[in-house]
C-alpha cells in the first residue's frame, strides 16, 4: 500500500460545519482518496468548485446529490478522465499526476455513469479485455464472475444483456486486479428493485470481503443512507456536507415545534428565559430539552398571557436535512 | 503489446478483414474483366495496362475500404462507451497508436493481396510483357502510402465523431475528388490526399488518333510527392492524436 505519512490526514479533524469525527475504537481514518480544492469549468460555468473530499480507507464513502450536481464530473476528475481546471487528487497519499496516474489507477476500480463493453463480444470475452490490459491473474475472470453472480450468462454476447447484467459485468470488470479502490457512479442505476437490492449488498459487502475502499455516488439519499458508512453531499458543484452517516444522523436530532397565539412575543420572551428559538413557518422550533424545562418554559408563556396552542416533538429525517443544506426540493 | 494484443482479441467476430477482402474480389473481377475484353495483340503490354488500372482502380474502392476500416475499429468504443474504462487502464495514446496499427497492417496484407493479384493475372492470361519489380515496389509503395494516410484520416474523424455516418461520407466524398485529381495538372493533384494513388502511379499512356493506337510508357516515381505524403502523414498523426488526447470521455 502507497502511504505518505506526512499526508494521512486524521479523519476526525476533518469534516464541514466544524464537526469532529472519528472512529469510534479511537483510531484515526487513513484516506484513501483526497482531493484539494478541486474545480472544473467548462467556459464560464464552473461544474465543480474548490471541492476537498476525504475518503476514509475501508469505508463505502456515498457521494451524494441531486443530478448535475457534479458528481460524476468530480469522480472523473478524481480517475484523471476530466482535466481538472484547478486543484489536486491524491490517492493513498499520492499526488496524481500525468505521469503516475496509470500506476496509481492500478489499484483503483471503477464503474463510470453507464457500463463500458464491446456488444459483440461474451461476457467473459470482455473480461479477458480488461484483465490483459490490468495485467491481472486468468483466475480472476472467475472470480470476479463468481462474486456478480454471473457464470451462466458469461458466454452470451454482451449486446444481449439486460441493464442489470451490463451493470454487473461492469462491476465485474472493475473488480479485477483486485484494486483497493473502487469508484462507482450511480450503480444502481436503470436496474429493477430486485437488481438495486442485490447490487446494494454487493456493494455493501465488498469492504468486508476484499478490505476495499468504495467510493459510491448516488442522488438516492434512502440508498446511500443503506450502503454507506461516510457521505460527501455536493449541491451546484459544492461540496456542502461530509461526515460520517452517523454524525448525519445525529443531524437528525429532536426538537420541539410550539405553536402560540403570539408567536413574536413568545419568541422573545423565550429568548430572555435563555431558550433560542426560531420561527419555522407559524411555529417556534425550539432545541430539545428536559420535561422540567419545557414545563418552566411554557408557564412562563402563561404567566405572560400567551396562550400555547400546540407543543410538539419533531425529529428531522435526512431528507429533511438534505433539502436544509441544498435548500430546494430535489430528488431524492 | 498488450495494448496491441487486447485491439486484436477486440475484433473478434467483427469480420474487420470482410471489407479488405470483399473489396479484393471487387478488384480481381474487374480486372479480369477488362483484360477478358482486350484483344490478344493489345495484352503485349498488359502489365502497364494493370498498372496503370488498379491504381485507378484504387482510387474508387481504397478511401472507402480506409473509412469502413477505421469506422469499424472505432466505433465498437464509441457504441460500448469503452472509452472512460479503457483510459484507466492504458495511455490515450497507446488507444489510437494501436488502432492505427491494426488497420494499417490489414491495409499492408491487402496491398500485398494486390501484388500476388497481378502475378497471378500475369499467369493467367498468359501476358507476354515482362513484370517489372521495381515498378511493382512502386505500385505497393504508392497503394500502401496512400491507404495508410487516408486510414489515419479517417481514424481521427471515426475516433472524433460519435456518428460514423459522417466519416464514411467524407470517405465517399474523398473517392470522388481522387478520381478527379486524375484529371487535374500535376501540381494540384499533390494537395489533396486521396490523389496520391494517381501521383504514385509510374505508368501513363498516350492515345494516337491517327492509329488508333494506345501507347503505354513509364514515368519516373515522384519521390517529392512520396515525402510530401509522409510528411502530411507525420503531421496528421501528431495533430489528430492531440485531438483525440484533449476529448474528455
Amino acid at each position: 500500500m502507497i502511504m505518505n505519512e506526512k499526508r494521512s490526514t486524521e479523519y476526525s479533524e476533518r469534516g464541514i460545519f466544524g464537526l469532529r469525527f472519528g472512529r469510534k475504537d479511537g483510531h484515526d481514518m487513513r484516506i484513501a482518496i483526497e482531493t484539494e480544492q478541486l474545480c472544473k469549468s467548462y467556459g464560464k460555468h464552473m461544474c465543480v468548485k474548490n471541492v476537498d473530499l476525504r475518503v476514509p480507507e475501508g469505508s463505502i464513502y456515498g457521494f451524494l446529490g441531486p443530478n448535475g450536481a457534479g458528481k460524476s464530473t468530480t469522480m472523473k476528475m478524481i480517475l484523471g478522465l476530466v482535466n481538472a481546471t484547478r486543484g489536486q487528487v491524491s490517492v493513498f497519499g499520492k499526488e496524481m499526476n500525468r505521469k503516475n496516474r496509470l500506476d496509481i489507477l492500478k489499484q483503483t476500480g471503477s464503474l463510470i455513469e453507464s457500463p463500458s463493453y464491446y456488444g459483440h463480444l461474451t461476457g467473459r470475452e470482455n473480461l479477458e479485455i480488461v484483465r490483459t490490459l490490468r495485467g491481472a491473474d486468468k483466475r480472476e475472470v472467475n472470480e470476479a464472475l463468481k462474486t456478480v453472480r454471473m457464470e451462466k450468462q458469461q458466454d452470451k454476447k454482451a449486446g444481449a444483456y439486460s441493464l442489470g447484467m451490463k451493470q454487473r459485468l461492469g462491476l465485474a470488470a472493475a473488480l479485477l486486479g483486485k484494486p483497493k479502490i473502487l469508484l462507482l457512479d450511480e450503480p444502481t442505476n436503470g436496474l429493477d428493485p430486485a437488481g438495486i437490492q442485490e447490487m446494494r449488498e454487493l456493494i455493501r459487502s465488498l469492504p468486508e470481503r476484499y478490505g476495499m475502499t468504495v467510493m459510491v455516488s448516488s442522488h438516492l439519499l434512502s440508498e446511500i443512507d443503506q450502503m454507506a458508512t461516510h457521505t460527501g453531499i455536493i449541491h451546484k458543484g459544492e461540496l456542502i456536507f461530509q461526515d460520517s452517516l452517523e454524525h448525519l444522523h445525529e443531524h437528525s436530532r429532536k426538537r420541539l415545534l410550539l405553536k402560540t397565539g403570539n408567536n413574536e412575543a413568545a419568541l422573545r420572551i423565550l429568548g430572555e428565559l435563555g431558550c433560542r428559538g426560531k420561527m419555522m413557518e407559524d411555529r417556534i422550533s425550539l432545541p430539545d430539552m428536559e420535561d422540567e424545562k419545557v414545563a418552566f418554559c411554557i408557564a412562563a408563556l402563561v404567566r405572560q398571557d400567551i396562550g400555547v396552542l400546540r407543543v410538539e416533538e419533531y425529529q428531522r429525517n435526512l431528507e429533511d436535512i438534505f433539502l436544509g443544506l441544498t435548500g430546494k426540493q430535489v430528488s431524492l | 503489446m498488450k495494448g496491441f494484443w487486447t485491439e486484436i482479441k477486440k475484433i473478434k467476430r467483427k469480420w474487420i478483414w470482410g471489407a479488405p477482402a470483399g473489396i479484393f474480389l471487387v478488384d480481381l473481377a474487374w480486372m479480369c474483366w477488362m483484360l477478358s475484353e482486350l484483344e490478344s495483340g493489345e495484352l503485349k503490354d498488359g502489365c502497364y495496362r494493370i498498372l496503370m488500372s488498379l491504381p485507378m482502380i484504387n482510387t474508387i474502392t481504397l478511401p472507402v475500404l480506409a473509412a469502413v476500416l477505421a469506422s469499424r475499429l472505432c466505433d465498437m468504443e464509441n457504441k460500448g462507451n469503452t472509452y472512460k474504462l479503457l483510459c484507466t487502464l492504458q495511455e490515450k495514446g497507446a488507444i489510437f497508436r494501436n488502432k492505427f496499427i491494426l488497420g494499417g497492417l490489414h491495409i499492408l496484407v491487402f496491398a500485398f493481396l494486390q501484388l500476388s493479384m497481378i502475378v497471378f493475372l500475369v499467369w493467367y492470361y498468359r501476358i507476354p510483357q515482362e513484370l517489372e519489380a521495381e515498378q511493382m515496389v512502386y505500385f505497393f509503395l504508392s497503394t500502401c502510402a496512400t491507404t495508410i494516410v487516408l486510414l489515419l484520416l479517417q481514424e481521427v474523424l471515426s475516433l472524433m465523431m460519435d456518428n460514423q455516418l459522417y466519416p464514411l461520407f467524407i470517405g465517399l466524398i474523398g473517392t470522388f475528388v481522387g478520381l478527379f485529381s486524375w484529371f487535374f495538372s500535376l501540381p494540384l493533384r499533390y494537395l489533396t490526399p486521396w490523389g496520391y494513388y494517381c501521383v504514385g502511379c509510374t505508368i501513363n499512356n498516350i492515345y494516337y488518333k491517327e492509329t488508333r493506337e494506345v501507347v503505354f510508357y513509364t514515368v519516373s516515381f515522384s519521390y517529392g510527392g512520396f515525402a510530401a505524403l509522409l510528411l502530411f502523414a507525420a503531421v496528421l498523426y501528431i495533430y489528430g492524436k492531440n485531438l483525440f488526447l484533449k476529448k474528455e470521455v
